[in-house]
């Protein structure tokens, strides 16, 4: 089911944001609009965190310097065959293996705002074999 | 699920060869946006524009994002639109395109420039979740 996370970010001194999500999902990450306020510019870093196995692990979703326009992004990744190649024209949405959602800003400037919407669509009922 | 919506244009409603969606009570959807179709057009002058977006203004700062446009106004059978897809570091990718998504917010379609009694039937076509949820 859609799901979406929504945050009204307001940075720190040192222009930097952090989030996590306390919930975790499996499914697909889809992508995220931003509506600025007074934020001109930032580096948005978009994460999958992973807390079960070995050790926590932090996976990239999406990361780009320069954000500072409303913007629409709709976020895919190249598909690769079974010998691990990747397949020309072949893409997807990333996935998340239940992991939380992090969201970080670096570099926004102090006290600036931005809203931050993400779409996931993630199965409510997933579980995790043993 | 599937879902459409159906607006009968009639120009003249807020201003001379104007029209804008109700926005009294808005309905607020998540889901893909598909494509439109438009039918039953009749001008008096020239055609106006018609711009149609989502219209989020439930956080913080309220947002706008263009579906799409037509410049001038007139009957098209459906179309589905696509948007460009960008990679993990937010380059656009080559021939990848997608329905748009729309997150929490509202329809707002306008006519603008044309004249007093121009009409035609807009209708937009959605796959929206209904019981999609925020998390936390």
């Amino acid at each position: 089911m859609l799901r979406s996370i929504r945050k009204t970010i307001t940075t720190a001194a040192d222009g930097s944001y952090t989030f996590t999500t306390t919930e975790k999902g499996t499914g697909r990450f889809l992508g995220f609009h931003t509506a600025v306020g007074t934020m001109t510019n930032c580096t948005l870093t978009l994460s999958g965190v992973s807390t079960h196995g070995i050790a926590t692990t932090v996976r990239t979703l999406y990361t780009k310097a320069a954000v500072g326009t409303t913007s629409h992004v709709p976020v895919r990744v190249q598909c690769v065959d079974a010998a691990g190649s990747a397949i020309a024209g072949q893409y997807d949405s990333p996935y998340l293996i239940n992991e939380a959602v992090k969201i970080t800003i670096a570099s926004g400037g102090n006290a600036k705002t931005m809203d931050i919407e993400i779409l996931l669509d993630i199965e409510q009922s997933a579980t995790q074999g043993h | 699920m599937i879902k459409s919506y159906l607006y009968t244009v009639v120009a003249g409603t807020i201003g001379a060869g104007e029209w804008n969606s109700d926005q009294t009570n808005p309905l607020y959807i998540t889901g893909r946006f598909i494509g439109f179709q438009i039918r039953n057009s009749s001008f008096i002058g020239a055609p106006g524009s018609l711009s149609v977006e989502t219209l989020n203004s439930q956080d913080g700062i309220t947002k706008n994002d263009a579906l799409f446009g037509l410049n001038p106004v007139t009957d098209t059978d459906f179309v589905d639109v696509f948007y460009q897809c960008v990679d993990t570091a937010g380059n656009a990718i080559a021939a990848q395109y997608d329905n748009r998504f729309v997150i929490n917010s509202f329809i707002n379609a306008y006519y603008l420039s044309g004249t007093d009694g121009d009409t035609f039937d807009l209708e937009l076509l959605f796959d929206i979740e209904e019981l999609a949820s925020y998390m936390a």
